[in-house]
């Protein structure tokens, strides 16, 4: 990536956080949902095995966007702020 | 890792839709409201009075709004699947191009989940879903397969944002930039960061292509699932998933073509990226006319009366002007206009692709509605007019589309500053070395993203 020069203002706000949180938090609740699912298919013996296979797929993929979500919106954050040197800390 | 660069003089125009707002702007703003609120309106009486004020009745219960949903998920492959191949095949015309093609997906998903809550006249049920969601539905497949989409392509949308929207944060006063404060996350353009982004990127851009094959493919299982006659074929997940990638191409042709002159951005939106993309939506074309073909052949031949009776519906039926109509504009007017080189410019481009995205949405009409009057149980057999509501809820459903688009361009650049000048500074070398390691020789370093052979492995790729 070609480095785009900032001008020196740019602010590193404690809200910055907020993106990687919120996003963090959707994909629980949507695992959550998931694990919600599977407990309400179980409970009634109701299309157990279309749960089964469809929260293999979902509670992995969601998963995976968690650990995105946390080494790259959270390490991006992490390691802003004004001071930093141009290779970072 | 080179010193910090400016960013260019040249890429100004990039800047000037957030920096300026014309007379046009709240112009064109102002009758898609107007054509929003009237659709407000309609629905204001769908609500009030239920769903008796649309044409759905029985056997017709789906209508404008479930074609409106297959037609909106459909063109949402332009952004995010096309974006995302572009990407790993290292396409250097991609550059331009991309952010325009990703917005669009994530606006349009929206419109597609809309459209289904609109359809179930109660919308207050839609948490049921939530609450007592059975996955042995396909409908229910839907939700977990869109929600899955969605989370992605908007992950996909706003990694490539970042460092643009870290220039805004910088460059532009007033409340927008405590925006770009929040959403720039800090971004300063550290080796660190830039390290961290592209292997989201390059995660995501392998994640997305199946997650948006799958999607399609789960939406074509709505109908694939039941036994209605010409619903319940093998090959509907293919034929969906390519009829998806031919409108996507469509719309985003015509996006690029409004945003090129409307903003002036003819230095980047170049006749080679129309003619390039044009190629592409021939090629689909003809996929599209293979697919029908197969699809309609192997109905006829079978000759199972139910089976027929849609068939006929749509050859020659009260559906025939539809279907024909459908074949001219998605097959006959394209490739007349994209086999040859000399129309194929932006002007022929943006024809065809017009053509394209009313002939995609009146196939989606063909699938869905002639099957429903003539199912295979013995109701009695129905006609379906849509009323003037659904026919102003889909009008302000397009238009708010429209509008968002719009509202986006004047927050965020449609064309990624830093890929424009990533290609400037790096692409033209990369190429070069790309280039001479297809060339016959000894093996050098593979330079192909997301390959794990040679020294560094996938780590050199990212760095």
């Amino acid at each position: 990536m070609v480095p785009l020069k900032m001008t020196g203002r740019q602010e590193a706000p404690p809200l910055r956080y907020a993106v990687p949180i919120l996003f963090v938090l959707f994909a629980a609740g949507v695992i959550y949902w998931m694990i919600y699912e599977l407990r309400l298919a179980w409970e009634r013996n109701d299309s157990w095995g279309f749960t089964v296979v469809i929260a293999s797929i979902l509670i992995p993929i969601f998963l995976l966007f968690v650990g995105l979500a946390i080494y790259v919106f959270w390490g991006i954050a992490a390691s802003a702020g004004p001071g930093r040197g141009p290779e970072g800390r | 890792m080179p010193e910090p660069r400016p960013h260019r003089d040249e890429d100004e125009p990039l800047f000037q839709p957030i920096l300026r707002t014309g007379p046009g702007f709240y112009l064109a703003a102002l009758i898609l409201l107007s054509i929003v609120a009237w659709g407000v309106w309609g629905y204001s009486h769908q609500w009030r009075y239920g769903l008796g004020v649309t044409g759905l009745n029985r056997p017709v219960m789906w209508g404008f709004y479930i074609v409106n949903f297959v037609f909106f998920i459909g063109i949402s492959h332009a952004g995010t699947l096309i974006s995302a191949i572009l990407r790993l095949v290292q396409a250097e015309w991609r550059r331009p191009i991309t952010r325009a093609a990703e917005v669009i997906t994530v606006l349009v998903l929206f419109f597609g989940v809309g459209s289904i809550i609109i359809d179930l006249g109660r919308p207050d049920r839609f948490f049921n879903v939530i609450r007592y969601g059975r996955l042995q539905s396909p409908l229910l497949w839907d939700v977990t397969s869109i929600t899955t989409y969605l989370t992605a392509s908007v992950v996909y949308l706003y990694l490539p944002l970042i460092p643009d929207i870290a220039l805004l944060r910088d460059r532009v006063p007033g409340w927008r930039r405590g925006l770009y404060n929040v959403l720039a996350l800090g971004w300063s353009g550290t080796a660190q960061q830039q390290r961290r982004l592209h292997v989201g990127i390059a995660i995501m851009a392998v994640i997305v292509i199946p997650i948006a094959v799958s999607v399609h493919t789960v939406v074509s299982w709505v109908f694939a699932m039941t036994i209605q006659p010409m619903w319940k074929s093998t090959i509907f997940g293919p034929y969906f998933v390519v009829g998806a990638i031919f409108s996507g191409i469509a719309a985003l042709i015509i996006a690029m073509a409004l945003m090129r002159r409307v903003y002036r951005l003819e230095g980047y939106l170049k006749t080679i990226h129309f003619s390039n993309l044009g190629t592409l939506l021939l090629v689909m074309s003809f996929l599209w006319l293979y697919f029908t073909f197969a699809e309609h052949l192997t109905t006829y031949y079978g000759g199972e009366p139910t089976e027929m009776a849609a068939f006929w519906a749509r050859i020659t039926g009260p559906y025939a002007h539809f279907f024909w109509a459908m074949a001219i504009l998605n097959f006959v007017i394209p490739v007349a206009i994209l086999c040859r080189r000399r129309t194929r410019t932006v002007v022929g481009t943006v024809i065809a692709s017009a053509s394209v995205s009313v002939g995609m949405w009146l196939e989606r009409f063909i699938i869905v509605v002639p099957t429903l009057v003539n199912p295979r149980l013995p109701y009695p057999r129905g006609v379906y007019y849509p009323t003037w509501v659904e026919v102003s809820i889909t009008a302000a459903a397009f238009s708010l589309f429209t509008l968002l688009y719009m509202v986006f361009t004047k927050l965020f650049p449609i064309i990624s500053i830093w890929e424009i000048q990533e290609g400037r500074e790096k692409g033209l070398q990369e190429v070069q070395d790309r280039m001479k390691s297809y060339l016959p020789g000894e093996e050098g370093p593979v330079l192909v993203p997301g390959s794990v052979r040679g020294k560094g492995g996938w780590r050199r790729w990212f760095r």
